[in-house]
């Protein structure tokens, strides 16, 4: 039983880790700025700045429109560092501080 | 002293295959637990596109059956090979997306994709040599004993 005492505690560590990361992070409570996003953007990719429209700013998100998947970014939110005076944002690579829901197609 | 070398080789051995037992346990099950998330990052990937859907589910099933390998002593050898394989192709990926698509976020499980791209190439070279460390001790032990038995054999 002595051999395997490291690979049971390096599985039973392994699988209380992987358990840990996936509990839902708390949203945050800080304003952002809420785009609605068209195309195909995974969580943590950055957004082109022609496919984020503006919708709102506020500390809770909008619903958007056609969200109810689980892949895609949908609605975003980007702080004030990420966004211009236009409502805009800044460039092509920024990416969302918070996805309040997700699309599938 | 042989013995007690050969002890010591025991225990690295069996410290370096519990730390990739931890490392693809939880890179698989997050990979499974995620599962969609990350078959749509990998289908972004200029490398892999339309083969995303099946390598989502060979990757983890092959973390996984890497960790059985290196699980039970007698088939840790190939555990390590398996490994050392495993590593070599992620590198060798991680220093593809470096030169040519540092944009897309990385695929990988659970807190490794929260690293950078740099970060993870370092990450997977020390985890590469290590399985080179684990390997080798397991050819040099199977020598060993080799030898011995040979030193046993009458004249």
């Amino acid at each position: 039983m002595k051999k395997y005492f490291f690979g049971s505690i390096a599985t039973i560590f392994a699988l209380g880790l992987s358990a840990f990361t996936h509990i839902k992070e708390k949203p945050q409570l800080t304003d952002l700025y809420w785009f609605q996003i068209s195309n195909q953007y995974i969580p943590g990719q950055a957004i082109a700045q022609s496919d984020a429209k503006f919708l709102v700013q506020s500390v809770n998100p909008p619903i958007g429109t056609a969200c109810s998947g689980t892949t895609y970014d949908c609605v975003a939110g980007f702080d004030a560092s990420q966004v211009n005076s236009s409502n805009q944002l800044i460039n092509d690579g920024q990416i969302p501080k918070n996805v309040a829901s997700k699309k599938d197609y | 002293m042989p013995h007690l070398w050969c002890m010591k080789k025991t225990f690295l051995t069996d410290i370096i295959s519990a730390l990739f037992i931890l490392l693809f346990v939880y890179t698989a099950t997050s990979k499974l637990i995620e599962h969609a998330t990350f078959q749509a990052v990998l289908s972004r990937s200029p490398l892999i596109g339309t083969n995303a859907n099946i390598l989502s589910w060979v990757l983890p099933i092959l973390e996984l059956f890497t960790t059985i390998l290196l699980f039970f002593p007698t088939t840790r050898k190939f555990g390590f090979i398996s490994s050392f394989i495993l590593m070599i192709v992620f590198t060798s990926y991680i220093t593809y997306m470096i030169l040519f698509a540092k944009n897309l976020p990385c695929s990988c499980g659970g807190v490794i994709s929260k690293m950078t791209w740099s970060q993870h190439l370092i990450f997977n070279i020390f985890f590469t040599g290590l399985a080179a460390v684990g390997l080798s001790i397991s050819y040099r032990n199977k020598l060993f004993i080799a030898i011995n038995r040979d030193s046993r054999t009458p004249e």
